[in-house]
């Protein structure tokens, strides 16, 4: 159990996985990171999206790669998309921010990015 | 009357080893879970396990069984291990409790006390770290922003209309239709000083988990019973993580000494109340 908490922990602090999920206990520690919003060469992807797979696979796969953002998770969402055949793909992470003093919430920064080319 | 319908509910619950009643209470929530898992695999164990919980009595004293449990959980697990709940992880480690403790019948209380006692401790301990990384959560963003989307505190704002208002607008305009990025919503404040609060919770928050984690190697059944209680009936109150609530009040009755009746009865209310809340999808499960 500690070494799966302590893993979690240093996937978290090293890579892009989330504190809510791999068994490391940070439940409520951020944001949830399902309300981050992606973008594929800029324009935004709705969750009710039709790609070329089922809208559960599609929304199964969209909320794994926010939760964790790597390589797999993204290869795994887009070949259920339109997006599948596209050669290079700029895909970006924008995150939910929220401003306690000015009681704002915004999406703008870019938490993750990454060219993703299909021959790699 | 109620005093002595009270008495006879704990009289009956206290009837069961821990052994059983924990077997019971978790079966109960996995039947739940069970309904929300797609796994095709399933169905071959499942059907071998129904058949063992009608046909032997005994069923919780015998590792298949509870081999056979850990066997229809393990394969989601690996698949989902980055998306699966943290609680379900704990699932596993209670079930593989369940499993040692059936083997070593002898032991059993003993196994059931120890192991729950550190699981509850690795786990608060943990809690209070990835508290106190998160630069986030040190703010009183994290509990705001919750706070002003309905995300905690969900079921006392039933009793303040102005404060579900706000929550309502603030839901709403968070789940407006996008159409360009960047974007900024305006929200509104449940009430005054909402920062203030935020933070204050914050740090009750973490303040909790520590004396949480440190009572559980006092002595005083009574004094570190009271606060499990008082702290489960809290996140009740501000969390809607029955599915995790239901697990920790499952922990609790395991880490019992024999002579707490009356807390075993209590954390079974409390173990009832979540997994009710679980099924009318009040809470996660």
């Amino acid at each position: 159990m500690v070494v799966v908490a302590a893993y979690q922990i240093y996937l978290s602090q090293t890579d892009d996985l989330t504190q809510w999920k791999g068994g490391g206990y940070g439940m409520y520690t951020t944001i949830h990171p399902t309300y981050n919003k992606i973008t594929f060469n800029d324009s935004l992807v709705h969750i009710n999206f039709k790609g070329d797979g089922s809208e559960e696979a599609f929304k199964e796969s969209y909320y794994d790669f926010l939760l964790y953002p790597n390589r797999n998770t993204l290869r795994t969402l887009i070949s259920i998309t339109t997006f599948a055949d596209i050669d290079s793909l700029n895909v970006k992470i924008h995150e939910l921010e929220f401003d306690i003093n000015n009681h704002t919430a915004t999406y703008g920064e870019v938490c993750f990015e990454y060219t993703y080319r299909k021959d790699k | 009357m109620v005093r002595s319908a009270l008495n006879t509910l704990t009289e009956r619950i206290n009837k069961f080893s821990n052994q059983e009643l924990i077997s019971k209470c978790l079966l109960s929530y996995l039947i739940i879970k069970s309904l929300f898992l797609d796994l095709v695999y399933v169905f071959p164990i499942l059907i071998f396990i129904l058949l063992f919980v009608f046909i032997d009595k005994s069923y919780f004293q015998k590792p298949l069984f509870w081999g056979s449990v850990i066997l229809l959980l393990i394969p989601h697990l690996f698949v989902n291990y980055f998306s699966a709940a943290n609680h379900f992880f704990i699932t596993i480690y209670i079930l593989i409790i369940l499993c040692i403790s059936s083997i070593f019948k002898n032991d059993q209380e003993h196994i059931l006390r120890l192991n729950a006692k550190y699981i509850l401790a690795v786990l608060m301990i943990f809690a209070v770290i990835q508290k106190l990384i998160s630069e986030e959560f040190m703010s009183g963003q994290t509990i705001g922003y919750m706070g002003y989307t309905g995300q905690l505190f969900k079921l006392p704002t039933w009793f303040f209309p102005e404060i579900k208002d706000a929550v309502g607008f603030n839901h709403q305009q968070i789940n407006k239709e996008i159409l360009d990025l960047p974007v900024t919503f305006s929200l509104k404040q449940p009430f005054p000083y909402f920062k203030e609060f935020s933070l204050l919770f914050t740090y009750i928050t973490i303040f909790a988990e520590i004396i949480f984690a440190a009572l559980l190697f006092v002595k005083s059944e009574f004094l570190k019973n009271s606060f499990f209680a008082l702290f489960v009936f809290a996140l009740i109150l501000t969390r809607q993580e029955t599915g995790f609530i239901l697990l920790v009040s499952i922990l609790l009755m395991m880490q019992l000494k024999d002579k707490s009746a009356l807390f075993k009865t209590i954390y079974f209310g409390l173990f009832i109340l979540s997994l009710g809340l679980t099924i009318v999808q009040w809470g996660f499960v």
